[in-house]
């Protein structure tokens, strides 16, 4: 009964996500290999198959923020014309606040932008924007052509595509 | 707003749900490591009758073995590591671990001594919320997963090092505890994610046979199943083996902290022709700290076990086992030097009413030429007594074994 009442108060924490995942490499390893410094390949073995996620130049394919660093950064770079209310790196999430060109101050736009994963695909990002017109003195919604959205996802894919070659020509 | 509300939502399910990545779909990874050691070996061992120095003929009037001092050995294993994540946050792998083992004995007929063979290997599957489970081939949560107090980061390891593989015959190795001292055999492990700096585990195994299958074709003792036989003083094995652990890790002012707490249970194999053996049931606790480059730590386990986790034949009484292991080590720069040893006492032979005692100590240190490959120095020193016990072929109650090691090893 007691390990029952243990096991309830358990599962309870972890559905709630109070724990933190326990990596492989926190596990205590017996093997000869595991007492020796470093790998002269600098990463954990040699990649025979897939992507190399550990090495520094994984890291900026997301290793390191939790979403692709490319397609990251270009949404920053895209929608940097926006005044900027929360980015979430880890999470992918871009959010703006309402700006109102001054060439055109009787409307104004806003945008969220979702980062979908880790990889740099050209269904990666998800840009939405949110656009309002003034009249009578009040902020109304107003219709946004969807092209106005796939055209900044196009945007960002090709500034993602140009930090990308960037990189890798150093 | 209903965006942002969105948006929120995806954020607080991508901290609540544990998964850092708004889409975290890895494709698995196929990676091969390995590890390569070269050591030179001066082993200064006490030998039995057939192999006492300067002996010339045993008690049969046979002409007898000498051992000589000096050896070169080598040690190689391959690792084949798989890891992958799906699109559910559910991340899984396998670990394939190849090594040359056969050092001491080769198998007539079967193996060689430059044959190769399975060391651990299993499958995991790993939830951010929920924890790991393996299934396998590996150490239990106690001297596995969860081991702590064991420093063995300096030399080959010191007390737990490549000593003992130069070390000719069994009574002449003295016993100890360390991580990984129980075998590989094939088992169940749960582990669970972190709270609040505590984790836990639990391992279970139907009997102490590690590798493929069976085990055998005709019906005996070498059978994984293997449930009764007869048997002496020694050849009980371990059934339903039960491991479970709690471990905690933090940081107070600049010390790094770990300790763990164990449980290893188990039954035994039944006698047909006399008492049984009585199954391991031994508290392990270990503590370590981390600070300013140096690491010390220590291991304590008791219970109802016979010397080195060996089941527990009924003898003339139930005597228990203490071991005690006790390491430091200090890293400066691409140097590390260390410490290390064991005391153990258990029943040894257990018609006999003296205790055996087990000691061992070891120094060392290993110099890192680039990472990865390094360089190492270490003097191991054991001796095992039990009065009135003949250690080896009329050596006497006590032996004693004395082994330098100078090599190189490198991993990738």
């Amino acid at each position: 009964m007691r390990k029952l009442l243990a096991l309830g108060l358990i599962i309870p924490l972890a559905a709630c996500g109070y724990g933190r995942q326990v990596q492989n490499d926190e596990y205590y390893d017996d093997s000869r290999r595991a007492r020796v410094q470093g790998r002269l390949t600098g990463s954990d073995g040699i990649l025979l198959l897939g992507t190399d996620r550990s090495s520094p130049q994984a890291a900026q394919d997301g290793g390191a923020l939790g979403v692709n660093a490319y397609l990251w950064r270009a949404t920053l770079d895209t929608l940097s014309f926006l005044p900027l209310t929360s980015a979430d790196p880890f999470g992918g999430v871009i959010i703006t606040d309402w700006y109102s060109p001054p060439s055109t101050p009787g409307e104004r736009f806003r945008a969220t932008a979702y980062i979908l994963g880790r990889q740099l695909r050209s269904d990666g990002v998800r840009v939405t924007v949110f656009r309002q017109e003034q009249r009578g003195g009040n902020w109304v919604d107003a219709p946004v052509a969807q092209s106005t959205n796939t055209d900044l996802e196009n945007q960002v894919l090709a500034r993602a595509r140009e930090l990308r070659s960037q990189t890798a020509s150093r | 707003m209903r965006k942002i509300l969105l948006a929120t939502t995806a954020v607080v399910a991508t901290a609540v749900l544990g998964i850092a990545d708004a889409s975290a779909q890895q494709a698995p990874t196929v990676r091969v490591g390995g590890y390569f050691r070269f050591n030179y070996a001066f082993t200064d061992q006490d030998q039995g009758r057939t192999a006492a120095s300067g002996q010339t003929f045993d008690a049969a009037g046979r002409r007898g073995a000498n051992l000589g001092k000096s050896d070169f050995t080598s040690d190689a294993e391959i690792h084949v590591i798989v890891e992958g994540k799906a699109a559910n946050g559910i991340s899984y792998g396998t670990t394939i671990e190849v090594q040359v083992d056969q050092n001491r004995q080769a198998t007539a007929g079967t193996a060689t001594k430059t044959s190769m063979d399975t060391d651990e290997m299993y499958v995991w599957v790993s939830s951010p919320t929920a924890g790991q489970l393996r299934f396998g081939d590996e150490d239990g949560v106690v001297l596995g997963a969860m081991a702590n107090g064991f420093i063995t980061n300096f030399g080959t390891g010191g007390v737990d090092g490549d000593a003992w593989d130069n070390v000719v015959g069994g009574n002449y190795r003295p016993a100890y505890i360390a991580g990984g001292y129980l075998n590989d055999s094939t088992k169940v492990i749960y582990t669970s994610p972190q709270f609040f700096g505590f984790d836990f585990g639990a391992s279970f195994g139907f009997n102490d046979a590690e590798g493929e299958d069976s085990g055998c074709e005709t019906f005996g003792v070498n059978c994984d199943r293997a449930d009764s036989y007869s048997y002496g003083v020694a050849g009980a094995r371990r059934k339903n083996e039960v491991q479970a652990a709690l471990r905690y890790r933090g940081s107070f002012a600049g010390v790094g902290l770990a300790a763990t707490a164990g449980y290893i249970g188990s039954g035994a194999t039944k006698n047909t022709d006399g008492a049984s053996a009585d199954g391991l049931a031994v508290g392990v606790f270990g503590l370590q700290a981390t600070a300013y480059g140096a690491t010390v730590g220590a291991n304590y386990a008791i219970g109802r076990s016979n010397a080195g986790l060996t089941v527990l034949n009924q003898g003339i009484d139930d005597r228990n086992l203490n071991n005690l292991f006790v390491g430091a080590s200090y890293t400066m720069q691409a140097l590390t030097v260390g410490a290390n040893a064991n005391w153990q006492t258990s029943a040894g032979n257990v018609n006999n009413p003296a205790a055996r005692k087990d000691q061992i100590w070891s120094v060392g240190a290993n110099y890192a030429l680039a990472p990865g490959l390094a360089l190492v120095a270490e003097y191991t020193q054991g001796t095992t007594k039990e009065g009135g016990q003949d250690r080896g072929q009329g050596i006497g109650n006590k032996t004693e074994v004395n082994v330098f090691i100078a090599g190189i090893r490198m991993a990738f």
